[in-house]
């Protein structure tokens, strides 16, 4: 068996706002493996996002190990951290977080443009993924041109362009109404039996979670399984 | 990350193009007055060197040694030219003509190395030969003297082959105190005027080869004879020595103008600044997304640096372009003026200009670019980055430094670049201060009256609540009025102090060497030619004997050049005058002006000398003046405009020193410049006997 893509063991995150210390998460233990679908689930300000900043690496723990491929990222540095995310991670935004300047096209084949690809390469594997999301005819479009569910698609092409190993979603349907989420998440899901893409979705909409294989919620800073 | 740096920035390029063009003027401007500077300066050097009649020139009183004569043979490496002159005062007869003074020079038909000598029939010195001689026109002219002619010098009989009517080393006219009969060098010995006591001047003149840089090679010859022949009765001296006013007014121009591009370059930052300001905060979100994607911090903030410093290089590009058309257009347009300017592409002030513009990116948007390529990428998704909290240190240093070094290589003086910064950074400040005031008054204002309408007390809302962009509109107004105002009161300086003679007292016709017989007929040929007063200063020449009653020698070898020059300075011969009150070109900075009549023997000394010299005020002097021995002491210091072109002298004694009038057989001389109101007693009395 594999190691996880993925493992929390005892994650602890603590915010310092002025004389008071705000504990968000107090021993988070979690792990993905290749190809699962996971759902993190909670109330507002429960500390999703912040653990799917841990997760991704854009934060550190105050205390805990953050195992990534079966390695201890404790000590990794911010370069290290940013290699490991261009090369095995795909991230999805609530509001898409498309470079507004640049076409659906390039938006997509930005993690291979990252990683170093030829670019036209890149906007050829990026737009023969768009392709299959339907997005075909849109490729020199800005995100402006775009639709909430379009720009969604793009969002999710250039999380899995570079065929990562987990993709981490914030929320990705919590800006659309249900029909186009519901295609959101369809899409998601299609990419993930596909490749066999790991996938961790934020949400607080329990249809969301229902779709996805496993949830974990978070309550008072602790996985509640 | 190239690409997308480039797709960035191509596809904002109107933004881009602003920021490039808030550098563009500045570094235009700075590259334009470069080449004009250079362009000018050329001129003036190829006028320079000939006013030398070469590149690098060495006198003396006395002949030159072995140890001269070694060191002029090592100098001349080939593709070097020299050429030996000899000059000194004598009388010259002609047949039913009273003897009269001139000054005499010996040259070689090398002579001139550099520039002209113009002679009606044309040829210079090839007429020149055994027997032969040119005579200044002014001989024709005084003296009735004409081509074909024999005149008799010391003990040869020569013909006058023709007249000179220009002589490039003759120098400011007025500075020679007899008109030149130039001979061939073969004729010298034969004169057996030399060794016969004659105060005789030696030259030897080189001319540097083509492929020389004129400036470093002459510098670097002088340089090298200055520590091979230390005595001070050598005068070392190399064409960049002369015509000090215009090179001040060069230098001075320089600074006026890198002041204006400096400023112009000042407000192209604020507003770049600004620009780039609003740009970063509107990229911080991409930067924030490029992290979460994988970039690192450390690649983020090169991508947006790349970018700023781009528009930077674009910047100093097209200030280069615009720069060098300016100076283009106006090197065209000079000759119309008649000023030949000659403006040649300078690869460093492209450089400066690109590396300015660089520099001036980097230094104002690096602090920007660290904090938000270094901020959390899910805080710069959350929420909108933090108001500027100004820029570090280190930005504004980088800026501040680039600015101080463009100054410096401007002014050529460290301390002015210094100044110049200094106070552009106390404008800065000030204007700070006062935007931040004014601020302070809106805000108030804007909080307590209701009585104000809600238009005026939206728009005071709206200055209180962006409080950087109000500033730097404020910067740019004061900023906008500043240049305004240094452009006026620097213009007017600059014109007054470059082209004085355009003042309506400026002498239009110079008399020199009149002598007392003349005087009369020189008044009424001064009063037709000219509608303003004429007036005569005495004039006299005397060697510095004693300084405080010390004898005025060289004692040994001098330590360095200011040493040698004080030993030449002091023991030179001076043309002096006697004089009642300083005339209006002269003001008096130190001590006092004896007052008209006041009976005791003074001096007033010019400044640059008394400090060249090393004199000081109460300093004894004792002059000998044709062999009577005056003493003054130095009772006023006076900086003299010698720009005015009136009758200035180094030093101005008191009317009680002057000789007893009309000795017989003495050839009183004067000089004039009409124009000017009288600076001194009645002619009469101010008149004095020349020493020959
Ligand atoms: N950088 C931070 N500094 C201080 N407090 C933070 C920071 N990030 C998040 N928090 C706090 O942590 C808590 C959890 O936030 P978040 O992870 O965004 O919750 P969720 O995504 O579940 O709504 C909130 O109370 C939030 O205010
Ligand atoms: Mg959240």
């Amino acid at each position: 068996m594999s190691a996880p893509v993925l493992e929390l063991r005892g994650v602890v995150k603590e915010f310092a706002s002025g004389s008071e210390v705000l504990r968000v998460l107090d021993g988070v233990d979690l792990s993905i493996k290749a190809g699962e679908t996971l759902a993190v689930a909670g109330p507002s300000g429960s500390g999703k996002s912040t653990l799917l900043g841990i997760m991704a690496g854009l934060e550190r723990p105050t205390s805990g190990s953050v195992l990534r491929d079966g390695r201890d990222a404790a000590r990794w540095s911010e370069d290290e951290a940013a290699l490991w995310r261009r090369r095995r991670l795909g991230f999805v935004f609530q509001t898409f977080r498309l470079v507004p300047t640049l076409s659906a096209l390039e938006n997509a084949s930005l993690p291979l443009e990252l990683l170093g690809a030829r670019p036209a390469d890149a906007e050829e594997q990026a737009a023969a993924l768009l392709g299959t999301l339907g997005l075909g005819g849109r490729l020199s479009h800005r995100p402006a041109q775009l639709s909430g569910g379009e720009q969604q698609r793009v969002a999710i092409a250039r999380a899995y362009v570079h065929k990562p190993a987990l993709i981490l979603a914030d929320e990705p349907t919590g800006s659309l109404d249900r029909a186009t989420a519901e295609r959101v998440l369809a899409a998601l899901l299609e990419l993930n039996a596909r490749a066999g893409t790991a996938l961790a979705v934020v949400t607080h909409d329990p249809a969301v979670a229902e779709a996805l294989g496993r949830t974990a919620r978070l309550e008072r800073g602790r996985v509640a399984a | 990350m190239r690409r997308l740096a480039w797709r960035l920035a191509w596809r904002q390029w109107p933004r881009f193009l602003f920021f490039a063009a808030c550098l563009s003027l500045g570094t235009g401007f700075l590259v334009a007055v470069a080449h004009l500077l250079s362009a000018t300066d050329r001129a003036v050097a190829a006028r320079a060197r000939d006013l030398l009649a070469g590149d690098v020139q060495v006198s003396s009183g006395r002949p030159f040694g072995a140890r001269e004569e070694a060191a002029f043979s090592s100098a001349l490496v080939p593709g070097r030219a020299a050429t030996r002159a000899t000059s000194f005062a004598s009388m010259l007869s002609s047949a039913g003509r009273a003897p009269f003074l001139v000054s005499v020079k010996a040259v070689a038909p090398a002579y001139p190395l550099r520039g002209a000598l113009v002679t009606e029939p044309k040829g210079g010195t090839a007429l020149l030969g055994p027997g032969m001689a040119l005579a200044e026109r002014a001989i024709a002219l005084q003296h009735g003297i004409k081509p074909g002619d024999k005149v008799r010098l010391g003990a040869i009989e020569l013909t006058v082959a023709g007249l000179i009517d220009k002589e490039p080393d003759r120098g400011f006219a007025a500075f020679a105190f007899a008109p030149r009969l130039m001979i061939a060098a073969e004729d010298l010995p034969r004169t057996k005027l030399l060794g016969l006591g004659a105060r005789t001047r030696f030259t030897w003149t080189l001319r540097l080869a083509d492929a020389e840089d004129p400036a470093a090679a002459s510098a670097a010859l002088k340089k090298s004879l200055e520590a091979a022949l230390p005595e001070p009765h050598l005068s070392i001296e190399s064409w960049a020595d002369s015509e000090p006013t215009i090179r001040d007014g060069l230098r001075r121009s320089a600074l006026f103008f890198t002041v204006l591009s400096l400023a112009a370059l000042l407000l192209g930052g604020a507003g770049l600044r600004a620009g780039l300001t609003l740009f970063l905060d509107a990229q911080a979100e991409t930067m924030g997304l490029l992290r979460c994607l994988g970039a690192s911090a450390a690649e983020v903030e090169r991508l947006y640096s790349a970018l700023c410093v781009g528009a930077g290089l674009l910047g100093g590009l097209g200030g280069s372009l615009l720069g060098w058309g300016v100076a283009a257009l106006a090197g065209s347009q000079a000759p119309r003026f008649g000023v030949e300017l000659l403006v040649r592409p300078d690869a460093a002030a492209f450089l400066e200009a690109l590396g300015l513009s660089a520099a001036l990116a980097w230094g104002l948007s690096a602090a920007r670019v660290r904090a938000l390529a270094a901020r959390a990428p899910l805080d710069a998704l959350r929420s909108a980055p933090p108001a500027p909290r100004g820029l570090l240190i280190a930005g504004w240093a980088a800026a501040a430094a680039a600015v101080l070094l463009a100054a410096w290589r401007r002014s050529g003086s460290a301390e002015d670049a210094l100044k110049l910064s200094l106070a552009l950074a106390g404008g800065a400040l000030v204007v700070e201060l006062l935007s931040r005031a004014a601020l302070l008054g809106a805000e108030k204002l804007a909080s307590r009256s209701a009585s104000l309408s809600l238009p005026v007390r939206h728009g005071l809302r709206r200055l209180v609540r962006r409080p950087a962009s109000s500033r730097v509109m404020l910067f740019t107004l004061a900023g906008g009025f500043a240049l305004l105002a240094v452009v006026g009161t620097a213009r007017e300086g600059l014109s007054r102090s470059l082209a004085p003679s355009r003042a309506d007292n400026a002498p239009d016709l110079f008399l020199v060497d009149v002598q007392s017989a003349q005087l009369e007929r020189a008044r009424a040929l001064a009063g037709r030619r000219s509608r303003g007063e004429t007036v005569f200063a005495p004039l006299v020449r005397a060697r510095l004997t004693l300084i405080d009653g010390r004898p005025v020698r060289r004692e040994g070898a001098p330590r360095g050049a200011d040493e040698r020059e004080r030993g030449r300075l002091r023991a030179r011969e001076y043309n002096l005058t006697y004089a009642d009150a300083p005339n209006p070109s002269e003001t008096i900075v130190a001590g006092k002006f004896w007052a008209p009549g006041a009976g005791r023997a003074e001096a007033s000394v010019e400044k640059g000398f008394l400090e060249r010299a090393g004199l000081k005020l109460g300093s004894r002097l004792t002059f000998d003046v044709q062999g009577r021995e005056v003493e003054a002491a130095v009772t006023s210091v006076r900086e003299v405009e010698w720009a005015a072109m009136r009758p200035n002298f180094f030093v101005t004694l008191s009317p009680t020193c002057s000789p007893p009038r009309r000795r017989p057989g003495s050839a009183p001389s004067a000089r004039a410049a009409p124009r000017t109101p009288p600076p001194c007693a009645p002619t009469s009395r101010a008149l004095c006997p020349t020493s020959r």
